[in-house]
């Protein structure tokens, strides 16, 4: 290699083509849109598939400032687009962000094919954020997660109209960290998916609602952190290193946790017929309830941090304040 | 011979001192001598950390073969600025947001470092962040290079940078037309 200092003071060739493809792709990640980064093609025969492999494709379809919302048919054919001109056998960041309010068709098997991109390239971080507005006409809402062996986080925050169907077998191998927002879902699949096919989940974010079958079995030894606001139903949970746990919605509730250390209970009220803890320290880090799930503290002797939310009506007086202290100090 | 005595305990006491100094010296490919803290080279760049870990600095000076003086000063320069800065609040705060920002970016002191540098300089530095695998430098000198990218038409770019363009008016046209979802955002 020649030393670089050999080029110094040289003037003004060309030194921007003569960086390695490498760091041509630092540049081009840097620009706006991956749009931006394609229109370099234009600049010489240097530079005319550098863009096709850049290892990551964040593509986002916003509103301009104070602009209209941006509509959904432009959007998924540019997709279409830069997935068929894309040319690097993997890439380390797949995102596609669509504005929250864009508007018209999306079509799950035109999103169905972008995850079929991702299980074949993706070796890293997968972020899917689809608008919230939800078109009558979309008929088809039926979408399959493909099994992704490389991708180690997977965010998707669909749409509450879209069913999100899990693969039968196959294993996300790497899979760390899953987050999984405002979908409809099949109870049992999402019991499977963690139970046997995510072997090093150490993370799981489920915020959807479920259908057809109502009861999710969770038994994984890898998990540390859960988010659980899904229902109705009944949810089991077998997790040895289970660290952080807050559940809502879930209207029975069976946790097998010995390791843990944090625990937030909302919405529905902690009733100990229909949800038990089973836990081997009866110490707690934090603890977050609200007044209707009191009876939580019970299998625990003492806590760290007690988060507790009270929602007082404006007549109640003084003296009842003080008497519900009382009843919680006891 | 009292003197000459003297002047040998300071030889050893100076060859000591420089076993666990906390500094490095490197020397650029035109043979300058650079210090540079060693926390800061160790914690901002992993070829650095690399060579001090594995005993492997000349306290002569280690050679940087690729590097010239220029560069070297810069790199040098940008390290001791790193280690005397206090990460901003944005900075750390970044990492949590929802929509997470793909780069870090620069801070105020950092975008000044580079925006003093020619053009020159600034191709010379990505190549030597490069070559030293640091990873922040090269953030801030790629950031600075795309920012004399942004909002401009392909002549535009060519001019900013001397591209020649060697493409036939045809081939140009050709690639507009596939690149046509590509002028959407304009």
């Amino acid at each position: 290699m020649e030393p670089l200092a050999a080029r110094s003071g040289g003037g003004s060739e060309n030194l921007i083509s003569a960086l390695p493809d490498e760091l041509l792709h630092c540049i081009l990640l840097r620009l706006p849109s991956v749009a931006a980064a394609a229109r370099t093609s234009l600049l010489s025969r240097r530079w005319r598939h550098v863009w096709t492999h850049m290892p990551e494709l964040i593509l986002s379809c916003s509103r301009p400032d104070g602009g209209p919302a941006p509509v959904a048919s432009v959007f998924l054919d540019s997709v279409d687009a830069v997935l068929n001109a894309y040319s690097a056998p993997t890439l380390r960041h797949f995102e596609i962000h669509m504005d929250l309010f864009c508007r018209g068709h999306l079509p799950a098997h035109r999103i169905a094919r972008w995850l079929q991109f991702a299980s074949r390239r993706l070796a890293g971080r997968l972020d899917f954020y689809l608008p919230m507005h939800e078109d009558e006409e979309d008929t088809d809402r039926e979408l399959i997660l493909p099994v992704l062996e490389r991708a180690t986080e997977i965010k998707l925050l669909l749409r509450p109209n879209i069913v999100l169907r899990l693969p039968p077998g196959g294993s996300f191998t790497a899979l760390t960290d899953l987050r999984i927002m405002l979908s409809t879902m099949n109870g049992s699949e999402l019991g499977r998916l963690v139970s046997s096919q995510c072997p090093r989940l150490r993370k799981l974010h489920v915020l959807v609602k479920l259908a057809v079958d109502f009861d999710v079995s969770i038994r994984s030894k890898s998990l540390v952190s859960f988010f659980y606001y899904a229902g109705p139903g009944k949810l089991e949970v077998f997790t040895p290193f289970l660290e952080k746990i807050s559940v809502c919605q879930a209207t029975e509730a069976y946790i097998v946790a010995p390791n843990l250390k944090k625990v937030n209970w909302h919405d529905n009220a902690y009733d100990p017929s229909c949800h038990r803890f089973a836990v081997l320290s009866r110490h707690l880090q934090r603890l977050w309830i609200n007044e209707t799930s009191l009876r939580l503290m019970k299998p625990f002797d003492t806590v760290n941090e007690l988060w507790l939310v009270l929602s007082i009506p404006e007549c109640f007086s003084n003296r009842k304040i003080e008497s519900l202290g009382h009843r919680l100090d006891n | 011979m009292e003197v000459d005595k003297g002047k040998g305990e300071a030889e050893e006491t100076r060859k000591v001192a420089e076993a666990d100094r906390d500094t490095v010296t490197l020397k650029s490919s035109d043979g300058k001598l650079f210090e540079v803290s060693k926390e800061a080279a160790a914690r901002l760049s992993t070829v650095l950390a690399g060579m001090i870990a594995g005993g492997s600095i000349d306290d002569n000076g280690t050679d940087l073969k690729q590097i010239g003086s220029e560069a070297l000063e810069n790199v040098v320069d940008y390290c001791n600025k790193h280690a005397n800065s206090i990460p901003s609040a944005a900075l750390i705060s970044s990492s949590i947001s929802f929509n997470t920002a793909p780069f870090k970016e620069p801070e105020e002191w950092e975008r000044k470092f580079v925006d003093r540098l020619s053009h020159d300089a600034l191709f010379d530095l990505v190549e030597a962040a490069n070559f030293l695998g640091m990873e922040r430098l090269l953030d801030v000198t790629c950031h600075k290079i795309s920012e004399m990218m942004k909002g401009k038409s392909p002549d535009q770019i060519r001019e900013v940078f001397n591209i020649k363009n060697d493409y036939t008016k045809e081939e140009l046209e050709e690639i507009r037309q596939e690149l046509a979802w590509a002028f959407y955002d304009d």
